[in-house]
């Protein structure tokens, strides 16, 4: 009987201990979305999840607490403040400048979740600070165009014609990445779920993907799109994707015929 | 004897084993250093600087053709708001 108790205490220890950071997470959300977190509810939200944390940790996994549960308290946090009134008056993708970027963080948080951990994206081959932030503004700029050609917001071809051509011309496993990814909202991490793939394999692709792209208009001499990995190539076949019918190439259709 | 079975003519000489050369001493590793993935465990004046690349890279961006000059806000902000809401207070532990 005495284990039961020792996990109770436990499980209350951690959420007194980190109650603080996990209002700290909260209040940093709110500040960079300019939303009041208590009011807006983020603060409570952001303690829900501390507690579900705490309930479902099991120290024996050696992964520190914290480490274990900020994804998922951040992640609470941008819940909350997405179904705010304040958000909500923005939500339509017409609306403000402010409302526009709130809701491509918020997808860009999504794809790139390691910021949610406080890690700026990374390229473990040796990437810079200065290519990371490229990363994510390239990231950024294909959620816009994405978001753009949902709401047919002063959308115009022309301007992301580049971007599209380029990425008309990677081999088209990495065009199912990309439109898995920004198109229909899949995390690098959920994506590798349904393919049946190593989680790493499909992060190193996506970075392989982001990093050709920048190269097309950094204009790299003699660049050529990246090359699938083996294990990626097994993946698709074992997954019998019909890479003849990459959703991306219907949409180019699609937008050129407009 | 059938024909088809190959004849042992000859058995070669068994050759001298060569001694077993000594295996080198093995030397001492150098300490390996860890490679740390840059964190938004920063101070304020880092935090600046990271905003200040951002935009930046962001002007680049946009002169190399990638970023439409009238999109270039929204997009920069959006980066902008991704990474401040991770900028933690609390986040000396941050390892």
């Amino acid at each position: 009987m005495g284990k039961p108790f020792s996990k109770k205490n436990d499980t209350e220890i951690l959420i007194l201990e980190n109650r603080k950071w996990a209002e700290s997470i909260a209040r940093a959300v709110a500040r960079a979305w300019k939303l009041d977190p208590e009011v807006d509810g983020l603060i409570g939200s952001a303690l829900e999840a501390l507690v579900e944390c705490a309930n479902r940790f099991d120290p024996s996994r050696g992964i520190p607490f914290r480490a274990y549960a900020r994804r998922r308290v951040h992640e609470a946090a941008c819940d909350a403040a997405r179904s705010t009134k304040a958000w909500a008056e923005g939500q339509v993708f017409s609306g403000s400048l402010e409302a526009k970027a709130r809701t491509t963080a918020y997808e860009l948080l999504r794809r790139f979740p390691e910021l949610r951990d406080g890690y700026i994206p990374f390229d473990r081959e040796g990437s810079s600070l200065r290519s990371s932030v490229r990363q994510l503004l390239l990231g950024a700029t294909i959620i816009y165009l994405k978001e753009s050609t949902d709401s047919q917001d002063s959308f115009d071809f022309h301007d992301y014609k580049k971007l599209l051509l380029a990425i008309s011309n990677l081999h088209v496993a990495h065009q199912w990445i990309i439109w898995k990814v920004y198109w229909e909202g899949y995390s690098l991490r959920g994506l590798a779920a349904e393919w049946k793939a190593d989680p790493l394999t499909v992060i190193r692709e996506h970075q392989a993907i982001l990093n050709y792209l920048l190269g097309v208009f950094n204009k790299k001499q003699g660049l050529s799109p990246p090359k699938v990995r083996p294990s990626l190539k097994k993946v698709i076949s074992n997954q019998k994707l019909n890479l003849g019918t990459v959703p991306f190439l219907k949409f180019l259709e699609e937008l050129g015929n407009e | 004897m059938n024909d088809n079975e190959k004849k042992v003519k000859e058995i070669s000489r068994i050759k001298k084993a060569e001694p077993v050369k000594p295996v080198e001493r093995v030397s001492k590793i150098e300490s390996v250093s860890r490679v740390r993935q840059p964190t938004l465990a920063l101070s304020a004046k880092e935090r600046q600087k990271l905003l200040k690349l951002l935009e930046e890279e962001a002007n680049e961006l946009v002169k190399n053709g990638l970023i439409p000059e009238k999109d270039k806000d929204v997009v920069t902000k959006a980066v902008e708001y991704a990474l401040t809401s991770s900028f933690i207070d609390d986040d000396s532990d941050v390892e």
